[in-house]
């Protein structure tokens, strides 16, 4: 368990990274002592025996619903290109990533 | 007037659908300042729906009980054409290419969608203040939060300004804000209804289904949306029941469990004796009322706030400002983009769940977090299954307490989540759960009973519903606002 508050910022400056966002920003204590509140309060699950009890991902497990991988036009193209903020014709613009010419 | 009134009426042509659609949206414009239920209204698309919605009832061509009736639907439902936003400016502006399943069979039925409803931003949230368009205000009292994250929808049909909304449930955010506003609420089993074209918040918990002002309405919206959907996964292959035909009415020989584990210290003294007294009446119905007992209650909150934040941030991830929604803007490099889009478009509510849900699945924490919640969940899940070995359905309040004041939880995130402590288990255990309305405060307040029942059980969780309404008159409050 994290304790301290000087850790958590740590942990929470690395986990913003990870999850794409920054916490650089001004009142970041306060978001620091929620995130701590709420990592608290879970590790209460810590006072239970869990040993030999399977995991639950769905509660109600049906058959694959996969369907057949087949392609299939969905005759929307234009549609799902006028919602990108940034586009050049049937392109979505996005900042350079490979550096030179 | 109920939704299956409208529809009778229309069906007999004592309205038509454009007199009814153009009603709702002169009562919406007039009263809905107050309130806030609604993020987008569509009276153009509305009143094309209701013309050729008139045309089909005028030909008695293919009718449903929605054909001509004006509908709402939270902002977390996809709508062809129809901003969608989810209630966060990172999808401001979003006109979604498609139609999720639950907009679409409504589409088909002939139904008139009047707009979209206000909820707490990626349905985080219980009070409805976590939204990017402002708090929804509770029709019952204005100082006083409607519940969230379905706000929107349970204000929206409490006050008249729409006779029937779907929201969706991931923790709560059905049950909890019908039972704020007074109105029925009903989560459907976990799979019972497609969530193709509902915004993801936590996929393993996330479950659509109706707000309403009666049982029968109900039943009749959960007719329309329930059924196989190749287009989720997770989509339950079984038959859908004639719901509204289902209800008959009759508890006797019902055995009801209450649950000793909800009526722990802490629970508003009027909420517990409104639920005592509603299983009273279920008694002299002729059901059977046994104490039963559901020992992992108490770990339930924190199991969730380590699953849902964990699949939210998953979930989140596709939010990046580049295919659509908000994009930062400056001169950034494509990770520079990532991270500036994603923290203005979010808001603080979310964004502490992306963290403390990308926390409990990081490298190391993995298992002392998420695996040791899966397990928990696991026993959570088999409480109810054991404690249905001795009874038909659960009775336990929906809320500890009744609606509260806004701005009162907002600071602090556990308060808020203990909102929801009663209404988890039943996402937890993939249930289906339905709230209805059992009582008044001293002050005025609606307070709300829920009903869990078997899996694929909402016939017979609905009927006993139904049997319980028809003997009170609670559903029959209209709020004055």
């Amino acid at each position: 368990m994290i304790k301290k508050t000087s850790d958590i910022k740590e942990v929470i400056e690395k986990t913003a990274s990870l999850a794409r966002l920054s916490f650089e920003s001004s009142g970041s204590s306060r978001f620091a002592e929620k995130v701590e509140s709420v990592l608290s309060y879970v590790a209460q699950l810590n006072e239970l025996d869990t040993s030999g009890i399977e995991p639950t991902s769905h509660a109600v497990l049906v058959g694959s619903g996969l369907r057949e991988d087949k392609a299939h036009d969905s005759g929307a193209k234009d549609l799902i290109l006028s919602a990108a903020p940034s586009r050049d014709g049937p392109f979505i613009q996005v900042p350079k990533v490979i550096e030179g010419e | 007037m109920t939704a299956a009134q409208l529809s009778s009426m229309l069906r007999e042509r004592e309205i038509s659908s454009l007199e009814l659609t153009k009603a709702y949206l002169d009562e919406i414009q007039r009263r809905d300042k107050k309130l806030n239920c609604y993020v987008l209204q569509c009276p153009e698309l509305a009143l094309e729906q209701a013309s050729r919605a008139d045309e089909r009832l005028a030909k008695k061509d293919s009718l449903t009980p929605f054909t001509g009736l004006p509908i709402a639907l939270k902002d977390i439902f996809i709508t062809q054409g129809v901003e969608t936003t989810c209630a966060s400016k990172i999808l401001k502006g979003y006109i979604p290419p498609y139609d999720g399943n639950a907009a679409s069979r409504l589409k088909a039925a002939g139904a008139v969608l009047l707009g979209k409803l206000n909820m707490d931003e990626f349905a985080m949230g219980s009070s409805n203040e976590f939204s990017s368009f402002g708090p929804v205000k509770n029709p019952w009292n204005q100082e006083c939060t409607p519940g969230g994250s379905s706000g929107g929808s349970a204000a929206a049909v409490a006050a008249g300004l729409a006779p029937i909304a779907l929201g969706t449930d991931t923790g709560g955010s059905i049950r909890q804000p019908a039972a704020f506003c007074g109105t029925v609420g009903l989560k459907p089993t976990y799979g019972r209804v497609s969530r193709y074209g509902v915004i993801a918040f936590a996929s393993s918990l996330d479950q659509v289904g109706p707000i309403a002002q009666d049982v029968r309405d109900c039943a009749m919206m959960l007719g329309a949306i329930a059924g196989h959907d190749p287009m989720d996964s997770t989509s339950i292959e079984t038959p859908v029941p004639d719901y509204v035909a289902a209800l008959k009415g009759d508890v006797k020989g019902k055995t009801i469990g209450v649950p000793a584990e909800y009526f722990v210290s802490g629970i508003d003294t009027e909420v517990e004796s409104a639920v005592r007294a509603a299983a009273k009446t279920l008694e002299g119905l002729g059901a059977r009322v046994v104490e039963i007992s559901l020992p992992h209650t108490k770990y339930a909150l924190a199991c969730y706030y380590i699953i849902a934040p964990a699949e939210a941030s998953a979930n989140l991830a596709r939010y990046d400002g580049i295919r659509f929604g908000h994009r930062a803007s400056g001169n950034h490099d494509l990770a520079d983009l990532f991270k500036a889009s994603r923290t203005e478009g979010f808001g603080a509510e979310v964004a502490l769940r992306i963290v403390v849900g990308t926390y409990v699945l990081s490298s190391g924490y993995y298992d002392a977090y998420y695996l040791k919640a899966q397990k928990v969940r696991t026993l959570i899940k088999n409480d109810f299954l054991e404690a249905f070995k001795s009874c038909d359905a659960i009775l336990a309040p929906v809320t500890p307490t009744p609606p509260f004041k806004l701005g009162e939880k907002t600071d602090d995130p556990i308060q808020m989540y203990l909102n929801d402590i009663f209404t988890i288990p039943v996402n937890l255990a993939g249930l289906p759960g339905m709230s209805l309305p059992c009582g008044v405060t001293g002050s005025g307040l609606p307070i709300g009973m829920q009903l869990i029942g078997k899996p694929l059980d909402e016939a017979g969780l609905m009927n006993i519903a139904y049997a319980y309404e028809q003997a009170t008159a609670w559903h029959k409050n209209i709020p004055v606002f």
